[in-house]
C-alpha cells in the first residue's frame, strides 16, 4: 500500500499531486457511499454458495471417476495375470473394460496420467488372444457407476441444478 | 485437509482465497473476498455511474455474477484488477443499454445530480471545516472529471491498482495511463488552486 501511494507521488512528480490524490481519496470515501443493500448481498452470497456447491459436487464425481478408472485399469491387468490359469476368456470383457476406462476419462477431464495408463494397459491387452470372464459382472457395476457420474455431471453442469 | 482449511483466513490474498473457491468449493472463501471488496468496489462503481440511480445495485449484482460464472477464466494476476475489469466493462454495458453516456454530473429522476445531492460542506461556517470543505471541493471536481480520466482516476485513488494494472485492464499503454493520470489530477490543481490552499 505505502509503495503504491509513493509511486503516485514520484510518477505525478510532486507532493502536492499526492496531497490532492489523498484529499480525493479522503473524500470519495467519506462522500461516495460504499454501502450495499442487504439484499443484493444475500443474492450474492447465495450465488457464490450455489456455485461452491456446484464445484465441491464436481470435485467428487472426479475422485469417483479416478476411483472408477483405477478399478477399471485394475481389472485389466487382474484378467491380464489370471489368463493364465483360465482358458474361457472372451474378448469381449476387455473391450467392456477398455470402454470403461475411456468413459472414465472422459469423466476425469481428460487427465493426461491416466490417459497414458490406459492406453498402456490397452497395449498389453491386445497382445493376447484369449481373456477371460471372470470380472463380467464387476466391470458391468464400474460401468453404472460410471453413467451415473456422467449423468451426475451432466445436471451439476446445467443451470437448473 | 487441515492444512488448506487453515489458509482461508482474513489475513489469505485475494488470489488464494478465489483459488479456494473456484477449485475447491470454499463459500467461506467467497465470503471473505465479498465482504473486502465489497464497499471499494461499490464505490468504484457509484464513481464511474454516477449516484444518480439505481444502477450502481444492479451493475454491482452483476459484477459478481460474472466473478462467479467466468472464474475458470481467470488467469492469475491480480484478482482485484480483475475484479475491476468486470465491473467497469458492466458499467459499460449499462451505458450501451441506456444509449447514452451516463456521468457522475448526470440527472437522476428528480432531475437532482449527484454533485448537487453532496453535502455542501461550503456552507458550513468557521475554519475548522476548510479540511473537509476542500475534500468535498474535490470529490465535486473528480466527477466532472472526462470519463477516460476519471476511470484512471479512480482505479488509482480508489481501487489502488497500479498504473500497470490500470493500462493492462484498459488495454493502454502505460504511458496513457499515465497520462490520464496527469491530466486529471493537474485539472484537480488548475481548478481548486485559487480555492484550496494545500
Amino acid at each position: 500500500m505505502e509503495n503504491k501511494n509513493n509511486s503516485t507521488m514520484d510518477e505525478s512528480g510532486s507532493a502536492e499531486t499526492a496531497v490532492v490524490c489523498e484529499m480525493a481519496k479522503t473524500g470519495i470515501r467519506t462522500l461516495v457511499s460504499g454501502e450495499v443493500s442487504p439484499e443484493i448481498a444475500a443474492n450474492i452470497t447465495a450465488a457464490g454458495k450455489n456455485y461452491a456447491r456446484r464445484v465441491r459436487t464436481r470435485r467428487l464425481i472426479r475422485q469417483i471417476a479416478g476411483l472408477a478408472t483405477t478399478a477399471a485399469c485394475v481389472v485389466v491387468v487382474f484378467s491380464m495375470s489370471v489368463y493364465k490359469f483360465r482358458s474361457n476368456a472372451a474378448s469381449a470383457d476387455f473391450e467392456t473394460c477398455c470402454a470403461l476406462a475411456a468413459l472414465a476419462t472422459v469423466v476425469t477431464d481428460y487427465d493426461d496420467v491416466l490417459e497414458d495408463e490406459i492406453l498402456m494397459y490397452g497395449d498389453l491387452m491386445f497382445a493376447y488372444d484369449d481373456r477371460t470372464r471372470d470380472f463380467n459382472s464387476f466391470a458391468n457395476d464400474l460401468l453404472l457407476m460410471q453413467e451415473s457420474a456422467v449423468f451426475i455431471a451432466d445436471l451439476a453442469a446445467s443451470e437448473d441444478y | 485437509m487441515a492444512t488448506w482449511k487453515k489458509q482461508i483466513t482474513e489475513e489469505a490474498t485475494d488470489e488464494v482465497l478465489f483459488d479456494f473457491f473456484r477449485n475447491r468449493g470454499e463459500e467461506r472463501a467467497f465470503e471473505i473476498l465479498v465482504g473486502r471488496h465489497s464497499a471499494s468496489l461499490m464505490r468504484f462503481i457509484r464513481g464511474m455511474l454516477g449516484q444518480n440511480s439505481a444502477y450502481a445495485d444492479d451493475v454491482y449484482q452483476e459484477t459478481w455474477i460474472k466473478v462467479i460464472n467466468n472464474s475458470n477464466k481467470w488467469k492469475g494476476g491480480s484478482f482485484k484488477a480483475w475484479l475491476t475489469r468486470i465491473a467497469r466493462n458492466t458499467v459499460i454495458d449499462v451505458f450501451r443499454r441506456q444509449n447514452k453516456m451516463l456521468s457522475l454530473d448526470s440527472e437522476d429522476e428528480l432531475g437532482i445530480s449527484f454533485v448537487e445531492k453532496m453535502p455542501d460542506l461550503r456552507q458550513i461556517p468557521g475554519e475548522a471545516i476548510m479540511g473537509e470543505e476542500a475534500v468535498a471541493l474535490i470529490v465535486e471536481e473528480v466527477m466532472k472529471l472526462p470519463p477516460g480520466q476519471k476511470e484512471v482516476f479512480l482505479m488509482r485513488v480508489e481501487q489502488e491498482l497500479s498504473f500497470r494494472e490500470i493500462a493492462e485492464l484498459l488495454e493502454i499503454p502505460l504511458n496513457t495511463a499515465l497520462g490520464r493520470m496527469h491530466y486529471a489530477v493537474n485539472k484537480l490543481r488548475e481548478v481548486i488552486a485559487d480555492k484550496i490552499k494545500i
